[in-house]
């Protein structure tokens, strides 16, 4: 289960879930996801994984806007993101790791046609082509 | 044969290493990419919208990991990356691909074989097959493919319309271009950027100029003095010897508006926005019948003519000057291209600046360092341009322009008289040509378009000039006002065959004014002058033979006189390797310039524009015959040319004697003979050429004693050398140098240098042009380096020095009588430039 703000997702690894949203109730077979964004029910596509991503020590993402993912990398590596022209509501599928800070930045912003710099707790998110 | 077999095995190959069997159904890739997570257990990660509607076959579960990737990174346009074991990212960044095409012509789809394929800003290039077809691998993906073939017109592909997976090899049909008959013969002739059509002329293309020893800027009428017959005896494009012409008998067009001044800084820099000019066409003989004037040469600017509908433009700074370009679409047919240069040398000096100063202004009153008063000068140019675009539909196009070129000069003095009062006086020159045109391009069918072309060109120079020593003021004005139009009708025979008629009609003012304020006098001469002209000229082009013949029919309404003057170009192919080129013109001119030391523009511009009158003042005619041989092997290209060349009509001030004929009035002829050598060799990162001119010039003027004496540029021999080298696919050296003979002039007789005539003393000069100056030696160097700023901005940086070595040359010699002693004459020399750094930096998108 991910609970952040204006974000919350149930996954279902074994057995099954039941999960209550407004009065509404859903129950997850293994391989299945809920997710509410600002308040929307969105649909997911079923995932593989047989662990949960945070056994590999890492966070998955599937079709997730860049603002959610970028948050979720300020969490994990006690940093905070800044963007420069950055369209953050593209959407972003894929995994980055928890051992490693610039393997998990370049996993991030590498597909979104960004480049990043570091500067101390704080690192710039910016357009590829704008060096 | 055996290439295409080995590719088209490569290409099979390449499959079966990616699949395990054929005809798998295709699958979406977001699909493929979660099974071979699973497989490897590793991780994609993507931007949802660069995967979602792709789907490729499955690779072959047999695969490693490493076959996998490098299986999907061939057969989608997306960039799979390894970060390490576990991540993998899929992105559009840094990705190459390989690319194919089939290329044909019209009509009948046959393979077109040599067509030349260029990845634009990369040095990668190939050339199809006989099947047509090419290859090119680990081409950047957002990159622009040009193919080319001559006759055809180009075509561009962005690099992912002809990937080679998904497209199969897209078929590509050149169509037969439109374009005249006359074609390029030598697409890089010295540098990148200058080519040499059929016809003998030469085509600069600034956008894509290269490099040329000196040079910052693609400055063509510094370019064009590499070529052979082609001299400044004075080191200034202001005054550019064709052939052992003067420079009023070069004809300047800009955008089919005739030019009466050519350059800033009174001869230093191009006044033509190097920037801007598309293309430009200099001819030295076997001139299209189209033009007049201009007899020992024709400058043809033309800047961008197509309607592009992209916003664009650059801006660039040198030691000299800054400028700025932008091309404006407004609606899908109209656009506005305007530009924009001035001086930064009244902002801040500069090494450069003060040379070009010194060069300018060394042998007029600004510099002149008789006078002990305290003086100080301020100098500025300009020029802009704005052109309208707007076409009507595909066959009516529709053009106006507007170009001014302006230069400024204060300069004051400030002097204590004897009763300690302090005066300053101010003199100020400045010179401007302001020109607006207009055409109208119709294609009526597939064989017959016209092209009706107006235009007003007004030149003025008018100085004031106040004579700290006798408090008097004076002013001196020239000025040209010029109305013209021509109508050309084309008519396209066939394929082979191009016929031309026109007509012209020009109506000519000038006027020249001084007037003194004490004692008050004016003195003002007007005159106006009509001509008209038909043309009739035919092209044709096949195989080995291409020919021009022309004729035109001058009328000067004033003067009731026909002039009729054939036109001749041709060439003949004898081998592949082997042309002959023959070359033929009569020609006229009506306006020419008068030189005079005396009666000047503060020194600083000593001629002026007249009309001619047809008693004193003559139309000039010249007749030019010339017979060369062209070679052309493996890029290495020779071409030696003889020529012959009679300009009847000059006169003495036109030709700014400094010998016993300065005042005299009298016309006479000159005839330059010679014999013109040009060796090229380029290759794929250096070109390397000389150019050697052997020539005799002798003056007829009936009236004089002696009657034949040596031209003011009779340059008996003269060389060019150059060569430039890409150090690097965006660093260019290049290094050059001119050996030539020096100048004649006429030294005064030893022992008896002056004359009296009454009270005054005039120096007395032996027989005219017996002596030369000193070999004239200098060499040039520049530096070229082009990169990004960014995706869209390109950025270039030029560095060039002239004359290397600070060889003092001296450009001219005359005398004058010293004024402490009048039996003495005093030798004044000009000189050249010293050793001058120029940079510049210039940005475009």
């Amino acid at each position: 289960m991910k609970y952040r703000t204006n974000y919350f997702e149930v996954n279902c690894y074994h057995g099954l879930v039941s999960v209550t949203y407004k009065n509404e109730t859903v129950k997850l077979p293994p391989g299945k996801t809920f997710r509410v964004i600002n308040g929307t029910i969105e649909n997911v596509e079923d995932f593989n994984n047989l662990n949960p991503s945070w056994i590999q020590q890492e966070s998955s993402f599937n079709r997730i806007p860049l603002n959610q993912v970028i948050a979720e990398l300020e969490r994990q590596y006690d940093i905070k993101i800044k963007v420069e022209g950055v369209d953050t509501s593209k959407l972003f599928t894929g995994s980055f790791t928890h051992n490693n800070k610039n393997i998990a930045l370049q996993a991030v912003t590498i597909p979104l046609k960004l480049s990043y710099k570091i500067e101390g707790k704080t690192v710039i998110f910016y357009n590829y082509d704008a060096k | 044969m055996m290439l295409n077999k080995y590719f088209i095995c490569l290409l099979l190959c390449a499959g079966s290493i990616c699949y395990g069997q054929k005809n798998s159904k295709k699958r979406p890739l977001t699909d493929i990419i979660t099974s071979i997570e699973k497989q490897f257990d590793i991780k994609f990660s993507y931007s949802v919208e660069d995967v979602a509607s792709i789907s490729i076959e499955k690779p072959d579960t047999k695969l490693t990991l490493e076959e996998t990737i490098d299986c999907l990174n061939t057969k989608t346009l997306l960039n799979f990356k390894k970060l390490d074991n576990r991540y993998i990212t899929v992105s559009v960044i840094n990705k190459t691909i390989s690319v194919c095409g089939i290329v044909f012509s019209d009509e009948k789809k046959t393979p077109l074989f040599g067509a030349s394929v260029v990845v634009n800003d990369t040095q990668k290039t190939t050339i199809t097959n006989e099947t047509g077809t090419f290859n090119l691998q680990n081409v950047p993906i957002n990159a622009t493919i040009t193919i080319s073939y001559i006759g055809y017109e180009s075509r561009q592909f962005k690099a992912n319309q002809l990937f080679s997976e998904v497209n199969n090899c897209k078929e590509i049909v050149l169509s037969v271009s439109n374009e005249e008959l006359n074609q390029v013969l030598i697409p890089v002739f010295l540098t990148t950027g200058l080519q040499k059509r059929l016809d003998g002329s030469i085509v600069l293309n600034t956008k894509k100029f290269g490099i040329l020893p000196g040079l910052i800027d693609p400055d063509i009428l510094q370019s064009v003095q590499a070529l052979p017959g082609i001299e400044s005896t004075n080191e200034s494009i202001a005054n550019i010897n064709v052939r052992g012409g003067t420079n009023d008998q070069n004809l300047v067009i800009w955008d089919n508006i005739k030019m009466y001044h050519s350059g800033h800084f009174f001869g230093l820099i191009s006044a033509y926005n190097p920037n801007l000019t598309n293309k430009v066409i200099v001819s030295k003989n076997g001139t299209s019948a189209e033009y007049s004037d201009g007899v020992s040469s024709t400058i043809n600017m033309f800047t961008k003519d197509d309607v592009t509908n992209t916003f664009s433009g650059g801006a660039g700074i040198n030691l000299i000057s800054a400028d700025a370009f932008l091309e404006i679409p407004i609606v899908k047919n109209l656009e506005l291209h305007v530009s924009g240069r001035r001086s930064i040398t009244d902002l801040f000096n500069t090494p450069t600046f003060s040379n070009y100063f010194k060069r300018s202004f060394q042998d007029s009153e600004i510099n002149d360092d008789s006078h002990k008063n305290d003086t100080s000068s301020d100098f500025y140019f300009y020029d802009y341009t704005a052109k309208l675009l707007f076409d009507l539909n595909e066959k009516h196009q529709f053009r106006a322009n507007i170009i001014g070129i302006n230069n400024s000069l204060d300069y004051s003095e400030r002097f204590t008289t004897n009763s300690n009062k302090t005066e300053s006086k101010t003199s100020n020159l400045s010179q401007k040509n302001i020109g607006y045109g207009g055409d109208w391009k119709a294609q009526w069918n597939t064989k017959l378009s016209t092209n009706l072309i107006s235009y007003f060109s007004k030149y003025n120079i008018n100085a004031i000039d106040y004579r700290v020593e006798t408090d008097q003021r004076l002013t001196k004005a020239n000025e040209v006002l010029e109305t013209g139009a021509k109508l050309n009708a084309h008519y396209k025979a066939n394929n082979n065959l191009n016929f031309l008629i026109g007509y012209q009609f020009n109506e000519t003012g000038m006027l020249n004014q001084t007037t003194v304020s004490a004692p008050s006098y004016e003195h003002t001469k007007k005159d106006v002058l009509l001509n008209h002209a038909l043309f009739y000229e035919a092209e044709y082009n096949k195989n080995n033979t291409y020919l021009r013949v022309g004729v035109r029919f001058n009328y000067f309404q004033k003067f009731d006189k026909l002039l009729i003057e054939p036109r001749v170009n041709i060439r003949q192919k004898l081998s592949n390797t082997i042309a002959l080129k023959l070359e033929g013109e009569f020609k006229n001119q009506s306006a020419t310039q008068i030189v005079d030391f005396q009666d000047n523009f503060l020194g600083v511009e000593k001629r002026r524009w007249v009309l001619v009158n047809n008693k004193d003042i003559p139309i000039e005619t010249s007749k030019q015959g010339s017979l060369g041989v062209e070679f052309n092997q493996n890029k290495l290209n020779i071409d030696i040319t003889g020529f012959y060349k009679f300009v009847d009509g000059i006169t003495a001030s036109n030709q700014g004697f400094y010998n016993n004929f300065q005042f005299i009035n009298a016309h006479g002829s000159y005839t330059a003979k010679g014999l013109e050598f040009l060796a090229n060799k380029t290759a794929h990162k250096y070109s390397a050429w000389i150019s050697y001119t052997f020539s005799t010039n002798d003056y007829v003027f009936e009236t004089f004693t002696p009657s034949t004496f040596p031209n003011n540029v009779d340059i008996r021999h003269s060389v060019s050398l150059g060569f430039y080298y890409d150090i690097l696919e965006n660093l260019k050296v290049s290094v050059g140098g001119v050996w030539r003979n020096g100048q004649p002039y006429t030294k005064p007789i030893e022992g008896n240098e002056t004359v009296q005539n009454g009270n005054t003393s005039t120096v007395n000069y032996d027989t005219p042009n017996n002596k030369n100056l000193d070999n004239f030696i200098r060499l040039d160097v520049s530096l070229s380096y082009n990169f990004k700023l960014s995706q869209s901005i390109k950025a270039s940086f030029r560095a060039g020095v002239i004359n290397v070595t600070n060889q003092d040359n001296v450009i001219n010699r005359y005398y004058k009588v010293d004024p402490n002693n009048s039996n003495h004459a005093l030798q004044i020399d000009n000189k050249s430039l010293g050793l001058t750094p120029n940079v510049s930096f210039r940005v475009s998108f």
